[in-house]
């Protein structure tokens, strides 16, 4: 099983098409840093709103490297679907489209073992791309804007979170983030099974992602009770709640604490439950298939 | 001896359509083993059966005495194959690429041992480069190597010579005689190039739609003695009924549009002409031919379907 994981991520990382997502990553982020960088009072500005008017906004402090960090996982997470699916969406669809799928079943592996092996090695790629998120966001931006309390707009409140209470809540986060994108990933591998040819199942997966996405932002009562708690989309921002505190008598954010860690949790076993349900729907097929390509 | 494929009552359906229909042929040991038919035969189905790519709808293959459904990982750890196109990474070199395979074959060998193997197929000198930079016959050398790397007993190659130049096309049909008698491998290859399979093969398997139309020993099927002998006649049907009144019925294969196909001894053309003119038959042309292809032809071009050949 080791080796044959060895192989795939060779295999992964040996293809230019995988440093496309690295890249991309690494100058969205570096192009939402130095934009910060250079006026990031008016982004600051547009996110207090009227609040700005009623109280005196110390910008200097609000702008650290914490709350850049915040930033951009709010602007990036949403995007970064896409370049899981371009790795995901190829696993099976590539090789068939190479005709090596043919020589690899051909060979003394069973299939069952073989897609595991694949989705491993995505779920690797998915996870680094995560580690590679997560260093240049909150790395770089520590680096380039300093430390301090981190600010965060919910409705029309603010909260302030303490410096100190906040490296444990990114590293849950980005935890969490790889759960919601190793989901798109599952998707991703499971439309794989059906194509011989990577580009089905890349846009495929985008365009489910994007439409799950607008009916799990959709502010319709009726879609709230029946079809947003189902929608894996719902589920996948969940991240946000590890940045959301309890909060004292007097409105104080209480450190350590999580306003709604059951909701956090149920997201999870919603996103898990997906990734169970899409890689063995997978595997069966893929067991049943006839190899032509 | 027990024959080191035994395939039984094979058939596949593809939306109800027979693509094999209830083949059953073996392999002995040793054998450097022929699988002909016309493209769309049924060939490259069958082989995809045997290498667990495609799941038969009836029929049972066992391979080294294990039924390959029960016993797939230990029969596959026997086989090496080469698939139609060998289709390999472009994007890796041929030394990575032959590695991949190796360990994906379950062994771990040196670098020597890849070196080695690529020195036998001729590509060693390129072992470095990416895949993408060969030309077709390397790519056919590589895939070689690789179904080569683990030593199988059981070599399965699926139209070899497929895009290769005559230099090539003789280079593979070198390897596959240097397989057989010198690494004593037995060897199964499929074509629609009957002179190939005519210069390398010791026992063959004809196929047509899907069903078995003889198999046995090349020596046999290119028999003098089984010269095909064709009549280009005016009214092959109403010459076909004289002919069926007469001792040469026995020996009628088939009716073509504007002939009748015999199967006999050389030495007795000239009966047979004499006759066909006693019989009032309007003769255009009458042509022997004992080749294989000449055989294959009037077999998979006629409707009917014979019995086994028998050695």
């Amino acid at each position: 099983m080791w080796q044959l994981l060895q192989i795939e991520l060779f295999k992964i990382f040996r293809k230019s098409r995988t440093y496309i997502s690295f890249g991309a990553i690494g100058a969205m982020v570096i192009i939402i840093q130095a934009a910060l960088k250079y006026d990031g009072r008016s982004y600051i500005e547009f996110l207090v709103g009227g609040l700005k008017d009623s109280l005196e906004i110390p910008y200097a402090n609000i702008l650290n490297g914490y709350f850049v960090c915040f930033i951009i996982l709010n602007l990036l997470l949403i995007h970064i679907p896409l370049l899981i699916a371009l790795v995901a969406g190829d696993s099976i669809a590539g090789e068939a489209n190479m005709g090596t799928l043919r020589l690899i079943v051909s060979k003394p592996v069973s299939r069952t073992q073989l897609m595991l092996v694949k989705f491993l090695a995505t779920l690797i790629y998915t996870a680094l791309l995560l580690i590679w998120l997560a260093f240049i966001s909150l790395a770089l931006s520590i680096l380039f804007f300093g430390t301090n309390d981190i600010l965060i707009a919910r409705n029309d409140a603010l909260e302030i979170i303490r410096a100190n209470d906040v490296m444990w809540r990114y590293l849950a986060a980005f935890a969490f983030a790889t759960v919601a994108l190793s989901t798109v990933a599952a998707l991703a591998f499971l439309l794989s099974v059906f194509a011989e040819n990577s580009i089905g199942p890349i846009v495929l997966t985008i365009s489910i992602v994007i439409v799950f996405t607008l009916l799990s932002e959709m502010q319709i009562p009726l879609y709230d009770r029946t079809i947003k708690p189902f929608l894996f989309t719902s589920h996948m921002l969940a991240w946000k709640g590890f940045f959301y505190t309890k909060v004292d008598a007097a409105g104080s954010a209480i450190p350590g604490t999580i306003e709604n860690l059951g909701a956090i949790m149920k997201s999870f076993f919603v996103l898990m439950a997906y990734i169970a349900g899409f890689v063995s729907s997978a595997i069966i097929i893929f067991n049943r298939k006839d190899i032509l390509s | 001896m027990m024959p080191l494929v035994q395939v039984s009552g094979l058939s596949k359906k593809f939306r109800g359509n027979a693509v094999v229909d209830d083949l059953s042929f073996s392999v002995n040991e040793g054998d450097v083993y022929g699988f002909l038919g016309q493209n769309g035969a049924g060939k490259s189905t069958t082989i995809r059966m045997l290498l667990t790519l495609i799941t038969p709808s009836s029929g049972n293959i066992e391979l080294f005495g294990m039924n390959l459904q029960k016993e797939r990982k230990k029969i596959l750890k026997q086989i090496g194959a080469v698939i139609e196109k060998p289709d390999l990474y472009k994007y890796l070199s041929g030394y990575e690429n032959l590695s991949l395979f190796a360990r994906m074959s379950g062994i771990r060998p040196v670098k020597e041992d890849l070196i080695r193997q690529l020195e036998l197929v001729g590509i060693a000198d390129r072992a470095k480069d990416k895949v993408r930079t060969y030309s077709q016959g390397m790519k056919q050398r590589l895939g070689i190597a690789v179904a080569l790397i683990h030593d199988p007993r059981l070599i399965i190659l699926d139209e070899p010579t497929n895009g290769l130049d005559p230099q090539g096309i003789a280079d593979m049909r070198n390897l596959i005689l240097h397989l057989s008698r010198h690494l004593h491998k037995t060897i199964i290859v499929s074509s629609h190039l009957l002179n190939e399979i005519e210069q390398i093969s010791t026992r063959m398997l004809i196929i047509d739609k899907g069903k078995k139309m003889v198999e046995g020993e090349v020596s046999s099927l290119i028999d003098p003695a089984k010269t095909i002998v064709e009549a280009e006649v005016n009214d092959p049907a109403a010459a076909a009924v004289l002919v069926k009144s007469t001792r040469w019925a026995a020996h009628l294969r088939s009716t073509t549009p504007g002939s009748l196909v015999f199967i006999l001894s050389k030495n007795q053309v000239p009966d047979l002409n004499r006759d066909l003119v006693h019989l009032g038959i309007s003769i255009l042309s009458i042509q022997a031919k004992n080749s294989l292809e000449a055989y294959f032809l009037s077999l998979t071009g006629s409707k009917q379907h014979v019995a086994a050949f028998t050695d």
